[in-house]
């Protein structure tokens, strides 16, 4: 067994991993990552529902008696992670499945609200080929978010560690970006709704910070700096 | 219950009861600290006044983290655990790795000469209302361990301390120039030790033993001894660390630590069956990462942090020198510490 991430954030959770037997273990003692590993334990069992290929796929929750331990077994999924802190232009490929995987598997429901994966992120999305595994389900929530708010925090945050710290993006990831707006905000529901904006995804973040916990200020779509949101508002509004 | 569970109760009939969960042996004078015996007087004055946390946080807030992180815990998952079983902690201190094993296994026992650690450890678990678990004070050369009682024992950061003799206040072991006792053979003192552990566990119980690698890339770059507080004489010979450790501190090299090889054996000659090593960065106590030691390493990543804030030298290079051992050549043997589970 291979100890991966221990505690990441005082988050309270063990990550191994064990070649062998081809599975990821998180276990934790905190309550708060208790709550993580059940989040997650409901996060994949919605994702291996919706997808027949997975639905084999070993997915196991031990918790003690007194629920003071809790333990996870998921299958390992081979593949390779994207990388958040590439340029935005790198990725556009990888962004490009993700939007597509997100409009096949997320249910649309009128007016209503969708599941939320809270972490929907590169670093989360295991690319083969043209396929696309989603892992890390800790903030899971049912039916609490508008549908494709998850693409929208993937998009942003990727345009975040493009800037680099800087205050501009370069003219490709200018590019890139308008680009993959541009397919995301086509699946969006047309009228009045949730839109693809800076605006629109820290406004209901901030509304709903008990989602992410402490977690909440370590977002990177909440960090922009007043030049890069300014850089941004403009991008937006001309395309 | 099972039978390796009834004998716990009837092995702690034979101590005297202090408290809810603390027993004595008969000699409870033992010391090890990392606070002076005033520190822990504040402290102890007033325990039961607020929680740990805060006790902690008002009298020594330096060592909170060492206390209470669940960062500790990690390497406990190594023995994936099923729930039903006995354990004991041997030197268990203030209870960093007994209360969250209590949390998982029927019953745990923690072992310390400190009679004040252990009284913080009670007030912990009565906290976390954890009624599984209890303490024994006393020496861990004296107390013969029940036989096959346990199915698990811990061994954290304790073997090396093993050949010291008399009371210990970490701060003032590395510069005191107080003349301490040398007499008996530190390698002779751990087997006898480890022969005790392996004594107390049931058949096919485990030894989780974690421990600073003697070959840690660090001490070949001028890092002091992690408890001898000297330069090289982990790496050295005993023979030279002698000499070496004479000239400075007058007196034995005796905290001994090993290599992987030379763990593997010991354990072994102390009777294991089976020994697994694991190598872990940046060390044992709050490990980021850890590997089954001699397998592909490609999981890892350096765990000094090339810059903390401003742009530094030592910490560079030190992660560059990481990443050439481990990522590039695979070479663990150096590694900065060792998590062995033996199992009997």
């Amino acid at each position: 067994m291979i100890l991966v991430r221990n505690c990441p954030h005082n988050n309270g959770v063990y990550t191994f991993i064990d070649e062998k037997d081809k599975v990821v273990i998180k276990s934790s003692y905190s309550l708060d990552g208790i709550a993580r590993l059940n989040n997650e334990y409901a996060g994949y069992n919605w994702y291996f529902k919706k997808n027949p290929i997975l639905n084999d796929s070993r997915l196991e929750l031990f918790e003690n008696e007194n629920k003071l331990y809790s333990r996870l077994y998921v299958k390992f999924f081979s593949g390779a992670a994207g990388n958040c802190y590439r340029h935005i232009e790198y990725n556009k490929e990888h962004l490009m499945i993700a939007v597509k995987t997100y409009n096949e598997l997320w249910p649309r429901v009128n007016g209503g609200l969708s599941p939320l994966h809270g972490d929907f992120s590169l670093g989360n999305l295991i690319f083969n080929g043209s396929s696309l595994t989603i892992i890390d389900w800790e903030h899971f929530q049912l039916d609490v978010a508008p549908w494709g708010f998850d693409l929208v925090n993937l998009l942003y945050e990727t345009v975040f560690f493009s800037f680099k710290g800087k205050e501009k993006l370069s003219n490709a990831d200018c590019k890139v970006f308008v680009e993959v707006k541009k397919a995301i905000s086509e699946l969006l529901e047309p009228n009045g709704g949730f839109q693809c904006s800076h605006d629109d995804l820290t406004k209901f973040i901030s509304a709903n910070t008990f989602l992410w916990g402490s977690l909440v200020n370590k977002l990177p779509v909440m960090k922009f700096s007043n030049e890069q949101y300014d850089f941004l508002q403009v991008l937006e509004r001309e395309g | 219950m099972s039978t390796s569970q009834k004998k716990l109760p009837i092995f702690l009939d034979n101590f005297e009861k202090k408290s809810k969960r603390i027993y004595a042996s008969n000699n409870t004078d033992g010391y090890w600290s990392n606070l002076s015996k005033t520190q822990n007087a504040e402290l102890m004055s007033i325990l039961g006044t607020r929680t740990t946390r805060e006790c902690i946080e008002k009298t020594n807030p330096l060592f909170k983290e060492i206390i209470f992180s669940e960062k500790r815990v990690a390497g406990l998952e190594l023995l994936q655990l099923k729930g039903d079983e006995t354990a004991v902690d041997l030197g268990c201190m203030w209870g960093a790795i007994t209360i969250p094993l209590a949390k998982q296994v029927a019953n745990v026992l923690g072992i310390d000469q400190t009679i004040e650690s252990l009284k913080f450890s009670e007030a912990r678990a009565e906290e976390d209302k954890l009624d599984n678990v209890n303490f024994l004070c006393g020496n861990l050369r004296e107390i013969q361990l029940p036989k096959e009682t346990f199915d698990v024992a811990i061994v954290n950061g304790v073997l090396e301390w093993v050949p010291e003799n008399e009371p210990i206040v970490v701060n003032d072991y590395w510069y005191g120039a107080k003349k301490r006792s040398d007499s008996g053979n530190p390698g002779e003192m751990q087997m006898a030790f480890l022969k005790n552990v392996h004594r107390g566990l049931t058949s096919g119980g485990r030894l989780m033993l974690a421990i600073e690698n003697r070959y840690d890339y660090k001490m070949f770059f001028g890092v002091r001894d992690p408890h001898a507080g000297t330069l090289f004489t982990s790496i050295v010979p005993k023979w030279l660390a002698n000499i070496m450790s004479k000239i400075i501190r007058k007196r034995e090299y005796r905290p001994w630590i090993y290599s992987f090889n030379e763990l593997d054996k010991l354990l072994k000659d102390a009777g294991f069956k089976s020994v697994k090593l694991h190598a872990c960065w940046p060390d044992y106590r709050m490990p980021n990462y850890i590997n089954p030691y001699g397998e592909k390493n490609k999981h890892f990543n350096p765990t000094t942090a090339r810059r903390d804030g401003k742009l530094k030298l030592k910490p560079l290079v030190a992660n560059r020198i990481e990443w050439l051992l481990f990522k590039v050549f695979n070479i663990q043997f150096f590694a900065p510490s060792i998590i062995a589970i033996a199992e009997k």
